[in-house]
């Protein structure tokens, strides 16, 4: 039975849940990416900075079964919106959806989360030295962690025209080491800063 | 092959996907097995390597539903490992955020997993549908999940993944407005909490009983969820012997582990709690009496009934606290005093004990071991599911399988959290 909207949260990690996604796009007419681990292959994708050996070493007794790589679901099929974010926004979620049904076009948000963060007349973090991941992250999430206080994790992933270099040449200058960068580029978007993250290792 | 095989392929209205075989021979139940088929996340595999910042953040990404708890087990291994001294208002507010979130989960778990099995209901959608009784029931659910999630944000930012959590302190000021804002809603949505009591306890659940051994965080007083020691009925340890005391393996036909105590198989959770820790208070202890329901019990379906008696006794123990932090927190989080060290932390989770094991070498998490509720009681609802079906083998497929459900369903388990672990081929 066909569907309107298909929902897709998290990303397959078997082989079922890949014919299961397959099956899901054939049978819906669009297609939602829900939150970080849809869209990007979120925290879980970081399993995908370390070997498959080391993963399993930490299993004493039976050698466990390996499971897929968390890749963002773009990997598998089309997507026809992502909903950003480790948790989603319920505000988007309405937008989107209401979009939908008037049939009005949905934007994604091409700006940095420091835009929010300045609307809301929070003091940078950045300039306090924090590792602020705001510069790179998409905004739409009402800078949600810096207006408590927190940096922002880059949970909802990099907007379209990010200024890497500038946020990563910022951090080295407030003493921020190589190893502590790519640790925070790694945590919610490895799959998708992989080439980012490797020029910086080279660096 | 067995002369008789029962399956649920999936089973539904869990977190996460599992499913349920029973074999059985001349009327002889010789096999269940709760299988859990998701995929192994290999959380402590890359937990390993990551700055203390971070862990609490990986860890809170476990789970969706019991995050808070995932996240401040997480903190206090932390926290323990490299010496931050936190001060008792930063307590104070994780147990209001932590009571909030436990009746969130119980009321999601009570209103639209397990009401539906006693109501006749495929689902609560189709609940609500039914007639406007049954609508009114729904609403009201919403409406308490509603209110908790608001009381969880106003001190974590948000319900989901809280953002104000950091190591040894609170990334934002609270205020004493927004203390308040967290009583006046308690006090509010208290009510309904009272209504949810009274309906299910008047519910009639399996009458099934099997005497086991349950585990759960103890303190003598109270019936604690942040701190205290680990208790069963015979036991007490503290949670730096867990190893000692818990044994877990793999099996073939699961993703989840399988785990004893002392040997025994054991029940963690809402039951568990109250089986150990006698200590309800008087609106719980009062509506328990009218519905004669009395502790200890080995009714397993009863865990519903323990749940619903929680809420009540969380939200006074929150309006508790709430008297003790009129004043509001504002502080800078403490430093660590060291940055190499181990830390183990046991809490508990709406649906039971949860311990976080981490070591550290300059900053960086060098192990780390995590147990979580479901797989602690996934051996516990095996050898009770056997002993169930057979007093019920001769009972038509359909039987069977609903009766089981309504065994696994009370149990809320939570597969996301058991295979954050592990998979075994």
């Amino acid at each position: 039975m066909p569907v309107d909207i298909a929902f897709v949260e998290g990303t397959p990690t078997t082989r079922d849940e890949v014919i299961k996604l397959l099956r899901i796009r054939k049978d819906c007419k669009v297609l939602v990416a829900l939150g970080a681990c849809a869209d990007t292959g979120g925290v879980p994708g970081l399993v995908n900075t370390i070997s498959k050996r080391d993963a399993i070493k930490v299993y004493q007794g039976n050698p466990p079964e390996i499971s897929l790589n968390p890749k963002p679901l773009s990997y598998y099929v089309n997507v026809d919106y992502i909903l950003h974010g480790c948790p989603f926004s319920r505000k988007e979620l309405l937008e989107l959806i209401t979009d939908i049904v008037i049939g009005k076009e949905f934007r994604e948000k091409e700006y940095s989360v420091c835009v929010e963060c300045t609307l809301r007349e929070n003091g940078c973090l950045l300039e306090q030295g924090y590792l602020c991941m705001g510069p790179i992250t998409r905004g739409g999430c009402k800078a949600m962690c810096p207006s408590n206080g927190a940096a922002c994790i880059g949970c909802r992933g990099p907007f379209e025209d990010a200024n890497f270099k500038g946020h990563i040449r910022s951090l080295q200058e407030l003493g921020f080491t190589k190893e502590q960068i790519i640790e925070a580029y790694s945590v919610f978007s490895y799959e998708k800063l992989k080439e980012v993250i490797s020029w910086l290792k080279e660096e | 092959m067995a002369e008789r095989r029962i399956r649920i392929e999936e089973i539904t209205k869990i977190e996460g996907h599992a499913n349920l075989t029973i074999e059985i021979e001349s009327n002889e139940v010789k096999r269940v097995i709760f299988g859990v088929h998701e995929g192994s996340r290999y959380f402590e595999a890359f937990m390993k390597g990551r700055f203390y910042t971070y862990i609490h953040h990986l860890a809170g990404r476990i789970c969706g539903i019991c995050t808070v708890a995932h996240e401040l087990a997480s903190l206090l291994a932390v926290e323990k490992a490299l010496g931050f001294e936190v001060p008792d208002e930063i307590h104070a507010l994780r147990k209001l955020m932590l009571y909030s979130s436990h009746i969130q989960s119980h009321i999601l778990h009570l209103y639209f997993l397990a009401l539906p099995d006693y109501a006749c209901a495929e689902s609560a959608v189709e609940l609500a549908r039914k007639d406007s009784r049954s609508l009114e029931l729904v609403k009201k659910a919403f409406a308490i999940k509603e209110a908790m999630n608001y009381m969880t944000s106003i001190i974590g930012g948000r319900a989901v993944h809280p953002c104000t959590l950091v190591p040894g302190g609170h990334s934002a000021k609270i205020d004493k407005e927004d203390i308040e804002r967290y009583a006046k809603k308690m006090k509010e949505i208290y009510p309904l909490l009272l209504e949810t009591a009274e309906l299910f306890l008047s519910i009639e659940y399996p009458e099934f009983e099997r005497e086991s051994e349950y585990v759960a965080l103890v303190d003598g007083i109270k019936i604690p969820l942040y701190e205290g020691n680990i208790g069963t009925t015979r036991v007490r340890f503290s949670p730096k012997e867990y190893m000692k005391h818990l044994r877990e393996w793999t099996v073939d036909y699961s993703s989840a582990k399988h785990s004893l105590v002392d040997n025994r198989d054991y029940m963690v959770g809402a039951l568990a709690r109250l089986n150990l820790n006698p200590y309800l208070r008087d609106d719980a202890k009062e509506i328990a009496e009218k519905y004669s329901i009395r502790f200890p019990t080995h009714k397993v379906a009863w865990i519903n009934v323990a749940q619903a008696l929680e809420n009540l006794h969380y939200a006074q123990e929150a309006l508790e606290i709430v008297d003790s932090l009129r004043k509001g927190y504002s502080g800078v989080p403490s430093k660590p005093k060291t940055l190499d060290g181990e830390g183990i932390a046991a809490l508990e989770a709406p649906r039971g004990l949860l311990i976080h094991h981490y070591r550290f070498s300059r900053g960086r998490c060098t192990y780390a071991n995590i147990i979580t509720p479901t797989a602690m009681n996934t051996e516990n609802i095996e050898r009770n599911l056997r002993e169930y079906i057979s007093q019920i083998v001769e009972m038509d497929d359909d039987f069977i399988k609903t009766e089981a459900e309504k065994i696994i369903r009370a149990y809320d388990p939570c597969i996301s959290c058991s295979v954050h672990v592990t998979r075994v081929g």
